[in-house]
């Protein structure tokens, strides 16, 4: 089976400091794939590299197996890459859903400022129809008219993945979804996103650095330190493993 | 957008510029006649011109008196200069003059508003005139003229300050005191005057910032290359793109005029430009050139700046003050400005000729006066002067514009005047007669006539 | 070798020559960059507190008699960095951090009101020919030959002489003190500082007491270069400044000291130089014509466009902005549909009946005003698309407007077409031009948009207008840049009152096509971009695309209101309507009133065209009075109010980038939902109305 996603060797470099050594890994359709790493391990790094943010200095990126990695950002989105930020990236002064309506229209790639002209660029029934399905399946349904200044943090996230969902992509990344939200508004996001997940079918790259939501969520885990891929395999394995206590969790840290 | 104009300015001081340089006004032949100010056109003339007849639904006219708005740049002139303040006490001199005599047709003129076009509004204050019922003409001392083309269609006479030839062009209603038809015919005077201090290596410098300014700077170039022979004055350096305001200095073209040897400068420029240009000059040792100025003729600034200017020429666009003035309008002005207790400036005297010429067309028109009377008794004076102020001006033709290479320029004969500078004061070569002017052909002869028309 | 002598001379000498002026540039890239680094604010106002000093100076030396000492104390010892305080206290102070668009704004907003403000309150007006005198006796009459190629006077000399000292003192405050340390540290991160112990606010008002302090000092250095004094110029050498701090990446002293005197020096080596070559090489004659007054602007557009170092440079964002509270929820964003549709209505009743007012009592004057006013709302649309929508400042509308205008001119001229056509040629013209200037420009940060488009303006003006197939040509020559009013089968648009219908009739498409791309695929990804370009790109959104775009249309709208401008006025008038410092008070006028709305872009029209009419010239209390008679003296005010006023309005761009007439609209609906709510909570108390969940950061 092709991978969803595929890095080989990607390396990159800063001023003379490696921030990414040759790291590879591969995410396969429908998995759940955890990424850890102590801060500066270099996993926001290697995240844009992924989504073409920055450009590696060596090494591939794929996509169902194709080589991505000269096409920009936005090609890349559109070629199946949803994505959250740690920093919350909303748009201001709009609605939830509005959030999703762009990103609908985006995807089917009908609008134009032509079409604009004509009077045809309002949303359509269907569009309108396809965000409430998703903003359902996220419970977001309630505030769906609300402008984004109004919500919580919490909320704010599930907005982004409903956003992301709207590209209808193969994967998704999650970079440290659990950040501002507390122990109970992390499992909350963690149990919708598994029941979206199961709906839809998309794989799943979690880069995290709380440990618990890493181990309930995912089934395979890669540790990044120091810009190289110190372990990988099944999440309760790695975490496990000394290497891995060493240096990311610290010795004194249980795995769970 | 007065005030802030800066640099967009610079387009319509380059139509100024190029109309004081090439200085060729419109007149009827050099020989010159008596002043117009008595010719018979319309039916009008001095021995009517106490006659009452009551006239109704004529704008700015009632039975005491004959109303005029003036409009002139105040707010936001860049230059610096006194324009609308200083054309307004000439034109309120010329008419105390008049109103002293008794006025015309039994009644007083009089300056009814004076309005500040804030440099950007002209357009809105001459619908302003258009819209009112309280003007009979108006005059105009402006730097952007962008409202001629609604008083002239609305058929309001308009007699203005000569700067903006271009807006004044085929529009019958407006009377500029300085009438360029040709802006590009190329004129032996400059070519003349440089021979005449003895110069025998020129440079003509102009802002590249319009295409007129650079019109003006290649013509006058062109000119000391067809009168070279008979001038002895070869041109050696031209240079027409000159950023406007000269804001890297002048230097390297300084310098370049230094190693070629110029000893006489033909500009097209502001009388800012002028003065860093001789600034310049004096750092570089050249005090000796002799600059051909066509915008300077103040006394004021020339006597601020030293003996920056010592030996220049300065071309003047009315009789000189320093010239004669017994017998003619100068005397008048002199007289009048004293009374009135105000400077007799160069605007003072543009608003003075301004004045006369909607006096005159009054007078022309007779009695039973309105405005397109007035208009077009003025329009057919051929040899007007304004009382001996002006070069004679055929307004049957002044209207029309015409380029280099036609046959036009056959009734369209060149009249220049020129000061020196001397000891910072300005002084004439011949008092007797301000004027030189050339035959009237398409390549006129080098040698000028002196002149004088009163 | 004598040919090579005489070459490395002229080399020198022009070397020498660039020097002086290359000095000015220098003093004003320095102050330039010490505000930038001080206080975050790409201060574009700068040269306007560089003028006031130097008028005041001026005014006291010359005018009131005052010894070169005194005079000096009031202009910049005092005066100079009080106004920094004041500025800082009461705006700059209030803005958080990373808000350069903001800062931008507003310092383009005081660039148009200081100056008028200086000259209302001290009574001054430039006098020609009147050059300031420098700070040393006779600095202009003692001339130094050091090389015996090229001698300097003592102004100019003093001037270099301080700009060098300047730049290395103030290099070395910055690197050796500390309070050098925490100028900078307060620019990123008050915050930070503040838990190091120290007075954010303190060291800020240092900072811009000091960067004013500077601004007075160039300003008086320089003044002696102006035969007369007009703040114009100074707005102009600003433009030349921002190169030469360019050069320095906008944080190096000594680098923007060396930027300016290079660019001083380049250009007269050029003009040394250049004219030479041309005598062997005619084909590098336009070059010559047509690049050699644009120098500084074409090295800044280049710089800013070409050079990825200065590209990269992000605007800030201060790493504790979390810490700081919320800033304040936009009122009101979603509206009642039956307040909007009471809105409408109520437009739709005063328009018809200004409109039907209008039609059968005003006279050619007001017919004109109304008419600008209607046309130069079509042109603010354009900022209404780029700015509101795209979030994107152009400082070049003015450029695109004339490019309509002078089409017009020209189709009319050369070939007798339709100005109708025309119009649309030349919307299209702009709308291509425009496409073509946002290719290199989609990708640098909104701030280095705003300087590129400025240099682009500032090129087309010192350029492009003069070209024989833009503004020139022999028509031109001889009667200018007129333009025939159009008929249209049995509609003659010489009528003022049918072309005021026709500038309705475009103005209500032109609305149409603005609202229709707001609620449409372009003004939702332009939304979406403005909220957040990453997340934009992370769904899909290529950003050059949609930037061009809304380029495009900004530049066919404003090329359209121009050609409009232009045949209304029956004439292109480039230097009154289209001038750049005009179209940066557009922005500031569409800014400051609202630039997301339609109605925003038809109030600054009506702002522009009618403020003065109405309220300056005191019409407007004479209707109240009932009579032109009652009018009280002070009327009308001097026209420099209007620019005091506009300009000081920016400042609540800060707290309402919505703009005000957006803002008073959200406020009012608030109080219009609370009354509702107080009349609910009569019926049915505790309906559960509070705002779910807090704030998002």
């Amino acid at each position: 089976m092709t991978a969803v996603l595929e890095a080989r060797g990607v390396t990159k470099t800063f001023a003379g400091i490696t921030a990414l050594s040759s790291v590879s890994l591969e995410v396969q359709p429908g998995e759940r794939v955890g990424l850890i790493g102590p801060n500066g391990a270099g996993k926001t790094t290697f995240f844009n590299c992924l989504l073409g943010v920055l450009a590696p200095d060596r090494g591939t990126v794929l996509l169902e197996g194709d080589d991505v990695s000269d096409l920009p950002v936005h090609v890349r989105s559109r070629r199946g890459i949803g994505r959250t930020f740690q920093r919350i990236e909303l748009f201001g002064e709009s609605t939830v859903r509005e959030h999703l309506l762009i990103a609908e229209r985006v995807r089917r790639g009908d609008g134009s400022l032509w079409r604009d002209l004509l009077g045809r660029g309002r949303p359509r029934a269907d569009e309108l129809e396809a965000c409430d399905e998703v903003l359902e399946l996220l419970g977001l349904a309630r505030l769906a008219d609300e402008p984004i200044e109004h919500l919580s943090l919490g909320q704010g996230r599930l907005v982004e993945v409903g956003r992301a969902l709207m590209t209808r992509p193969k994967l998704l990344l999650l970079d440290e979804p659990s950040s501002g939200l507390d122990r109970r508004e992390t499992a909350d996001l963690a149990a919708t996103l598994r029941t979206v997940q199961d709906e839809q079918g998309f794989a799943i790259l979690l880069v995290e650095h709380d440990v618990e939501l890493v181990s309930s969520f995912t089934e395979r885990s890669y540790v990044l330190d120091f810009g190289s891929l110190i372990a990988e395999g099944p999440t309760h394995e790695v975490l496990a493993s000394a290497a891995v206590r060493e240096a990311y969790l610290g010795p004194e840290v249980d795995a769970p | 957008m007065p005030r802030l104009l800066g640099r967009a300015m610079a387009a319509s001081l380059a139509l100024c510029l190029f109309a004081a340089a090439c200085g060729n006004s419109t007149s009827d032949g050099a020989g010159g006649s008596d002043g117009g100010s008595t010719s018979q056109a319309g039916g009008g003339g001095e021995e009517t011109r106490d006659e009452v007849v009551s006239i109704t639904g004529v704008p700015g006219v009632t039975d005491d008196a004959i109303s005029y708005a003036v409009v002139g740049t105040k707010t936001g002139n860049p230059l610096g200069t006194c324009i609308l303040d200083c054309y307004v006490d000439g034109i309120e001199a010329y008419f105390a003059y008049r109103n002293s005599e008794g006025g015309i047709y039994g009644r007083d003129l009089e300056v009814a508003d004076v309005i500040d076009d804030e440099l950007g509004q002209n357009q809105q204050k001459a619908l302003d005139i258009v819209s009112s019922s309280d003007y009979f003409g108006n005059f105009q001392a402006t730097l952007l003229a962008s409202g001629w083309g609604d008083l002239d269609e609305a058929g309001i006479p308009t007699y203005a300050w000569g700067i903006n030839s271009t807006e004044a062009a085929n529009r019958s209603h407006i009377f500029p005191s300085l009438a360029v038809r040709c802006a590009d015919c190329r004129r032996p005077a400059v070519p003349y005057i440089a021979s005449q201090v003895g110069a025998t290596k020129a440079a003509s410098i102009g802002y590249g910032v319009s295409e007129n300014s650079k019109v003006c700077t290649d013509t006058v170039a062109k000119a000391f290359d067809l009168y070279e022979d008979d001038s002895g004055v070869e041109s050696v350096y031209t240079n027409d793109d000159l950023d406007y305001g000269l804001p890297n200095g002048i230097g390297p073209e300084v310098s370049a005029m230094k190693k070629a040897g110029v000893d006489f400068v033909s500009t097209c420029i502001d009388l800012n430009g002028m003065k860093t240009l001789a600034n310049e000059l004096h750092r570089q040792d050249m005090d000796d050139v002799v600059l051909y100025h066509p915008n300077s003729y103040d006394q004021g600034f020339i006597q601020a700046a030293g003996d920056l200017f010592e030996g220049d020429v300065v071309s003047v666009q009315f009789r000189p003050f320093e010239a004669d003035a017994e017998g003619n309008g100068l005397e008048q002005f002199q007289t009048w400005m004293a009374k009135q207790d105000k400077e007799p400036t160069e605007l003072a005297m543009v608003g003075w000729i301004n004045a006369a010429m909607a006096f005159d067309g009054l007078l022309a028109a007779g009695p039973d006066f309105d405005r397109q009377r007035v208009t077009d008794a003025f329009n057919a004076i051929t040899d007007y002067t304004a009382d001996g102020l002006l070069v004679p001006i055929d307004w049957t033709q002044a209207h029309t514009p015409y380029s280099d290479g036609d046959p036009e320029a056959a009734n369209d004969p060149e009249c220049v005047s020129y000061v020196r500078v001397e000891g910072g004061e300005f002084t004439i070569d011949d008092p007797e007669n301000p004027w030189l002017c050339w035959e009237a052909t398409e390549t006129p002869p080098f040698e000028p006539t002196p002149t004088n028309f009163d | 070798m004598v040919l090579a002598a005489s070459f490395v001379e002229d080399l020198v000498r022009g070397t020498l020559q660039g020097l002086p002026p290359g000095a000015v540039y220098g003093l004003i890239a320095i102050g330039f960059v010490l505000a930038y680094k001080t206080s975050g604010v790409f201060n574009l106002a700068f040269g306007a507190q560089a003028y006031v000093s130097a008028a005041l100076y001026f005014q006291a030396r010359n005018e009131w008699g005052w010894s070169n000492l005194a005079a000096f104390v009031l202009a910049v010892v005092v005066v100079a960095p009080a106004i920094g305080l004041v500025l800082e206290r009461l705006i700059f102070r209030h803005l958080p951090p990373g808000s350069s668009l903001a800062k931008l704004v507003i310092a383009i907003g005081l660039s148009v009101a200081l100056p008028n403000l200086f000259e209302l309150i001290v009574g001054f007006e430039p006098v020609a020919g009147r050059t300031p005198e420098g700070l040393l006796p006779n600095g202009a009459g003692v001339f130094y030959d050091p090389l015996g190629l090229y001698s300097f006077s003592r102004d100019e000399l003093t001037a270099l002489v301080v700009a060098v000292l300047g730049a290395a003192a103030l290099a070395a405050l910055f690197r050796f003190t500390a309070i050098g340390l925490q100028m900078r540290a307060v620019v990123e991160s008050p915050r930070m500082t503040e838990l190091n112990g120290i007075r954010a606010d303190r060291v800020s008002a240092f900072s811009w007491a000091l960067s004013s302090f500077f601004a007075g000092l160039a300003g008086v250095l320089i003044a002696p270069r102006f035969n007369t004094l007009s703040a114009p110029d100074f707005f102009n050498l600003v433009v030349v400044a921002i190169a030469a701090a360019a050069i320095g990446k906008l944080v190096s002293l000594p680098r923007a000291l060396a930027g300016g005197l290079g660019l001083g020096v380049a250009i007269a080596i050029i003009d040394t130089f250049l004219p030479r070559i041309v005598e062997r090489q005619q084909w590098l004659e336009p070059i010559q014509e047509n690049v050699t007054p644009a120098v500084p602007f074409i090295v800044l557009f280049a710089l800013v466009t070409l050079w990825p170092e200065l590209r990269s440079s992000k605007e800030q964002t201060d790493p504790l902005a979390g810490v700081d509270p919320p800033p304040p929820t936009p009122a009101a964003l979603t509206r009642s549909p039956w307040l909007t549709r009471i809105t409408i209505v109520f437009a739709v009743c005063f328009f018809l009946v200004a409109g039907l007012v209008v039609f059968l009592r005003a006279d050619a004057s007001w017919l004109f005003v109304v008419t600008q006013a209607v046309i130069l709302s079509t042109i603010y649309l354009s900022i209404t698309v780029l700015t509101g929508f795209a979030g994107q400042i152009s400082l070049c509308q003015g450029a695109f407007a004339a490019i309509g205008g002078f089409t017009v001119f020209q189709l009319a001229d050369r070939f007798g077409m339709s100005v109708l056509v025309g119009a649309v040629v030349g919307a299209c013209i702009a709308a291509a031009v425009s496409a073509l200037l946002a290719l290199p420009l989609v990708r640098l940060g909104r701030v280095w948009v705003a300087i590129a488009t400025l240099a682009f303006a500032a090129f087309f003006d010192a350029v492009v207008v003069k070209l024989p197939f833009v503004g020139g040509g022999g028509t031109s020559l001889l009667q200018g840049t007129r333009v025939p009013r159009p008929v249209i089968g049995p509609w003659d648009l010489a009528d003022d009152k049918a072309f005021l219908v026709l500038a309705v009739l475009v103005f209500a498409v032109a609305a149409y096509v603005v609202s229709a791309v707001k609620t449409g695929t372009v003004g939702r990804t332009l939304a979406a971009l403005r909220g957040s370009e990453v997340a934009s790109r992370s769904i899909g959104i290529s950003p050059t695309r949609a930037r061009v775009t809304a380029f495009a249309i900004s530049g066919f709208l404003a090329g359209l209101g121009g050609a409009m401008l232009s045949i209304q006025q029956k004439n292109v008038n480039y230097a009154s309507n289209f001038a750049p410092f005009a179209a940066l008070f557009w922005l500031v006028l569409v800014v400051s009133l609202g630039a997301r709305t339609v109605e925003g872009a038809a109030y600054a029209g009506a702002s522009f065209s009618l403020m003065d009419r109405i309220i300056f010239q005191g019409t407007f209390i004479g209707w109240i009075l009932r009579s032109e008679d009652r009018i009280p003296g002070v009327f009308p005010l001097s026209p420099k109010w209007r620019f005091v006023l506009f300009g000081l309005t920016t400042i609540a761009f800060a707290k309402h980038p919505e703009g005000l007439v957006e803002n008073g609209k959200r406020n009012a609906h608030v109080r219009m939902a609370k009354l509702s709510a107080r009349r609910d909570a009569h019926r049915e108390p505790s309906a559960d109305d509070a705002v779910p969940g807090e704030a998002v950061a």
